[in-house]
Formats: C-alpha cells, structure tokens, sequence
C-alpha cells in the first residue's frame, strides 16, 4: 500500500490505468480494495451496499483517470471520489426513518473502559445504526476529518445542520452505549 | 476533537479485510467493457453492423429524396403537356383544312390521317369528276379556309410534289380522294363494298396516282357532295382499355397521421418473476417526403413484479436502536413498476406494393421510470433459542428512485393496411440500449393501433 507519497510503482499503475489497461485496472482495484470497503462500509450500513459503492468508485477512477492532475498523493483523491460516491448513494436511498428519542442514564465517557473494549466490528454496528443523514456528518467530521463547511457542501445543508446532525450523532451513539450498558449490566 | 471521536476515528480507520473481491472486480470489468464500447473506446462488430446499416439508410435517403426531385419534375412537364393539349382540344374541332391560297406558296400544310376507322371509303362516281373538278382545293370556300387555320397534324407537301398535286387535280382524279370521315364529316350513305383509300401523305407521279385510282371500284353512291382534299379527320387518340389492378391504388397522398395504440413488451432477458409490460400510447407522424415519416409516440406501460425465487441472500436490514439481524432472509419482492416511453424517430415505407404497406423504423426512445413503491418480505426461519417457535416474517417497503434512461433505441418493422381516412397498423420492435452508463433496457414491443390521416 503506499503512503503519503505516491511509490514509482502506484506511479505506474496510474499511467496504465490512463490507457485502459485492464492489467493496470486490476492491479489498482486490488491494491485499494479493502481501503475502499473500509469506507464504503461505514458510509452505507452494510456489505452489499459498500460493494456497490466501492464499485461504481473505481468505475468513475478508470473512466475519468485523466482528471488526477498527480499533485496530491492518489489515496487522498480516490478517497474523495469514494466518498463523494457513497454521499449520493446514500442521497438515493430512502427517506430515514424515524428514530425514538432517546434518555441515556449512563454516560459511557465516564466510564470509557466500556468503550475501550469494544472491537471495531461492534463499533461498525453502533455506527449503523444510526440514521443515514447523521451517521454521514459523523463518518464525514469524526473519522474523514472534513469540516463543517465542507461537510455542508458535500451534503448539501446549512452548518448549522451539519453541526446539529453531528451532536444529534453522538447523542445517539452515547444513548446507544448506555443502553448496551444498562443490558450488560442486568445479566 | 474529544476522546470520545478519537477513539471511534482510531477504530474505524482500521483497515479490514472483505471477500469477494474478485468477484465484484468481475462485475466491475463488464461494466467497462460496455462503457468503452459505448464510448468508442473498442467499437464491437455489433455497433460496426448498425454503423452500416445507419450508412446503407443514408445512401437510400439521399437516392430515394434525387429520385423523388426526378419524378415531381416529370410530373409537372407532364402536368403543363396535358395542359396544353386540353386547351387545344377544347378549342379546335378535330378537322382542319388546307389553308387558301395554296399555290403560290412554298409549302402547304396538309393534314393526314393517322388512324384509319373501320368504316369503308366512299368511292366516287364518274359522274361526279366534274363536280369533283370544280372545286379545286385553291379555290376553297371561306368556310373551308377558316377551318384550315386550325391546329392539327400537319404535313407539308413540297413544291415539287404540290405540281403534281395541281395537275392531278385538272385531271379531276385526285378531287375525289376519299378522306377518313371523321365526326364532322357527313358520313356516307353507302359504304359498303368501298375499299380504304391509301394515306396520302407524299404524292407519287401524276399517272401512277391515277392509274392506282382508276382500279378502284367506284362503286359508292353516298358520297358527300363536296370532298377536299386538305379536309382530313383529326385523328383520334388510342384509348386504351381500362383495367382494375388486381391491387387497389394507393389513397390519396397524406401528408400527417395522429393515432392510438396498444403495447405489449417483454425484457430481455425474461427474468423470472417479471410479468409482461402492458399499456398504450399516442402517437403522430408526418411525412416531409413521400415514404418518409418523422415518427414522435409516448407510451405509458405498467408491470408486475414478484420475484420469489433467484434472490441473492439478503437480510434484514437493522432497525433502529438495535442490533444487526441477519438471520433474516429475503424471500419475496413484490411492486408494480410503471414506465414511460417517449420516442423519435423515422419510418421508411419500403416500395412494395401489397394490401399491406410494410415499413422499417429507427427511433431513438428515452425511457423514464417514475418511483414506485416494493415491499420486501423477510422470514426469520429460526426465531430464537429454546422450544420451537413460529416462522417469524416482517416487511418492508421502499420506494424507487425517480429515473431517465436515454441512449436507448428501437428498431422495428410495421405493417399498415390503409383506408380512405384510416390507418391499421401492427408493428414489433427491438428495443435496446441503456447499459453503457446506466441500467441496460432491453426489450421486445409488440404494438397495434390505428391511426386517422390527413
């Protein structure tokens, strides 16, 4: 996997990809795969949907290869394509559906070996479980690093919505906890 | 940045490992093998056929387009032609007459028969040479001079021969020169017997004429009383018989054609669980050239389905507030698509003449996909641990998205029966196209309708 910079040999893979060879194609498809899905998947909630996205992602890299200028490392611009990709996937799904306010009596960051101990699968599906709209401002500003205004261009909303949907995240994931919490405490 | 998002940053960055990598690369690799086909990247024989058979249908538009330039130029010349010859017809009798003053010219006009009637010639009787001989054709009435100014066939008799024609006449042979009767000449009392008289149409010598006359029996009695020998019939035009074609012609011409139909379409390929698509349309036509038409129809089609069978393992997708399910299986789809048609194209009506009209077609369609509502059964065979529990099934509905499909094109065949005012029309279609940048739509339409003319 390259890092920062771009390795002679992603370099390469790159200019085959520019005249379609399908060796090159594979090769880069390979090599950033399961970077892809790492994303995708916390973008749509499941498998299926994070193959689509990841796949109409690297339909867009191949076709439109010409648009990488190369002045910024490679990862780094198919990261925003990938992103982009999983934002209007997400737009096209269906409305979110209505989510039950939620009273947490326990809040998990006072106790954050709770939290500690919880593997990133488990953290996937707390993750998933919250709304689209919000899990995409948490994925976006949390783990993506995008600011807000920048998060209210990709979606399309006011800052204000994006910092609202985000602190509507985190509610939503501390009442998660605290309710896990609450049942791993009765057994 | 709290700890709270450090830490679930930290572990969502994590890079994991996902299966079915090559398989989803498989899938990717068909998609641009029909992008680039689509874009031109790698043209396949499929799309070289329909590059020839787009530039065969050029080259037969521009020669049936010089061809029909051709014909409506023969049409007019014909149309003046006819014209002009009505005029004349309506203006002069079918008789003319050697104009006065035939001597002394350098020419004179003669009319000659053209068709011979089946009636016999009067002949002459030898008592009446000198009536014959009387009225020398330079010495015609007025009556007989007016006549001469009117158009008919003309001959001219050169000089030489107009000598010859001078001194018969002194012979009183030539005078009696039977013409053809025609409708203003006085028909004979008697002809029977009365053999025709050769055309004239150039005089031999003085004597030969009246030698070849003097054999003729003269056995007639009702001969008009004054023959000249510039008074000739006016031929009359063949007409030939008049025969039904076995094909009626072609109605009039027209020109636009609005009308109804009804549509029938299959996809292919024929998933199982995808009913047939039904629905109707309008459609108008207008023909810039003949055999030509610019086709435009909109078609509002509705299906059914109900996919039990060949899904893929689906599950249940987590509700709210809980965990991941997914010992639910998807086990039934049901919805009733609809779509809409909107198409442009042409239509070539092949030269064939039939009692139905075939025609081929190219129509480029764009197909739009309105949402529409389909619910999802899952059954969770397995409800949980302890004593046996019923089938657990819950539902779910999802609404599709609002989608244009263009690039998508038809080609077709249709047969026409044609009335006075109205079109019958059955017709099938290829339909194909879509799958370079989005869903692929292809299908086979069945369409019958009827159309008004005008």
């Amino acid at each position: 996997m390259d890092g920062i910079i771009d390795s002679v040999d992603i370099l390469q893979i790159i200019e085959g990809c520019r005249q379609n060879k399908r060796a090159s194609q594979h090769r880069l498809y390979a090599q950033f795969y399961n970077y892809a899905m790492t994303i995708a998947r916390r973008y749509t909630g499941n498998i299926e949907a994070a193959e689509e996205v990841v796949n109409d992602a690297f339909f867009k890299v191949f076709t439109k290869i010409n648009l990488y200028s190369g002045e910024q490392p490679f990862r780094f611009w198919f990261r925003r394509v990938l992103i982009n990709t999983a934002i209007d996937h997400m737009r096209a799904k269906l409305s979110t559906p209505p989510v039950a306010e939620l009273q947490p009596w326990h809040d998990p960051e006072s106790d954050p070996g709770i939290v500690e101990d919880l593997t990133r699968e488990q953290i996937l599906a707390l993750i998933d479980q919250l709304p689209p709209a919000y899990r995409a401002v948490f994925n976006l500003f949390v783990v993506d690093g995008f600011s807000h205004d920048e998060i209210s261009d990709l979606l399309n909303i006011s800052t204000g919505t994006s910092k609202s949907n985000l602190a509507r995240a985190r509610q939503h994931l501390r009442g998660i906890l605290s309710d896990d919490f609450e049942f791993s405490r009765k057994i | 940045m709290s700890d709270f998002d450090k830490f679930f940053a930290e572990r969502l960055n994590q890079e994991a490992e996902f299966p079915r990598r090559e398989k989803n690369w498989k899938a990717l690799g068909k998609r641009l093998d029909a992008f680039y086909a689509g874009a031109g990247g790698a043209i396949t024989t499929h799309l070289k056929y329909w590059q020839a058979a787009a530039a065969g249908l050029a080259v037969v538009s521009v020669a049936l387009v010089w061809k029909l330039r051709s014909v409506q130029q023969e049409n007019s010349a014909l149309q003046k032609e006819v014209a002009a010859l009505q005029a004349a017809r309506e203006t002069t009798p079918p008789v003319a007459a050697i104009p006065p003053g035939l001597q002394g010219q350098e020419s004179v006009p003669f009319l000659a028969p053209q068709k011979q009637t089946g009636s016999p010639q009067p002949a002459r009787q030898p008592d009446q040479d000198a009536a014959y001989s009387d009225s020398p054709v330079h010495h015609r009435p007025a009556s007989e001079a007016k006549e001469a100014n009117r158009p008919g066939r003309i001959f001219t008799i050169p000089s030489a021969k107009r000598s010859n024609l001078t001194a018969y006449t002194d012979k009183n042979t030539l005078a009696a020169t039977p013409e053809t009767p025609g409708p203003n000449t006085p028909a004979p009392d008697s002809t029977a017997g009365a053999s025709a008289l050769p055309t004239v149409t150039a005089l031999p010598g003085t004597e030969a004429i009246a030698g070849a006359l003097d054999l003729l029996p003269f056995a007639g009695s009702g001969l008009p009383k004054r023959l000249s020998v510039g008074q000739v019939d006016l031929p009359s035009a063949p007409v030939a018989p008049v025969t039904r074609p076995a094909i009626p012609p072609n109605p009039v011409r027209d020109r636009f054609r609005v009308g109804v139909q009804a549509v029938a379409a299959t996809p292919l390929p024929a998933d199982k669980g995808l009913s047939w698509l039904k629905g109707g349309g309008l459609n108008a036509e207008f023909s810039p050239l003949r055999s030509l038409w610019l086709t435009a129809s909109a078609d509002w089609l509705g299906a059914s389905v109900q996919v039990k069978d060949s899904l893929r393992r689906h599950y249940l997708p987590p509700a709210p507030n809980k965990y991941p399910k997914p010992d639910h299986d998807l086990v039934q789809v049901d919805g009733n698509p609809r779509y809409q048609h909107v198409s442009l194209g042409l239509r070539y009506a092949l030269p064939l003449r039939f009692w139905v009209q075939p025609s081929v077609r190219v129509a480029h369609t764009w197909v739009h996909r309105p949402p529409s509502v389909f619910s999802f059964k899952y059954v969770d065979y397995d409800p949980g641990p302890g004593p046996p529990k019923p089938v657990k099934t819950e539902y779910l509905a999802a609404r599709t998205e609002d989608r244009w499909m263009s690039h998508i094109w038809q080609f077709g065949t249709v047969l026409e029966y044609t009335t006075a005012r109205w079109v019958f029309r059955l017709s099938a279609d290829y339909m194909q196209g879509g799958g370079a940048t989005g869903p692929a739509f292809d299908a086979l339409l069945v369409q019958t309708g009827v159309q008004y003319r005008f």
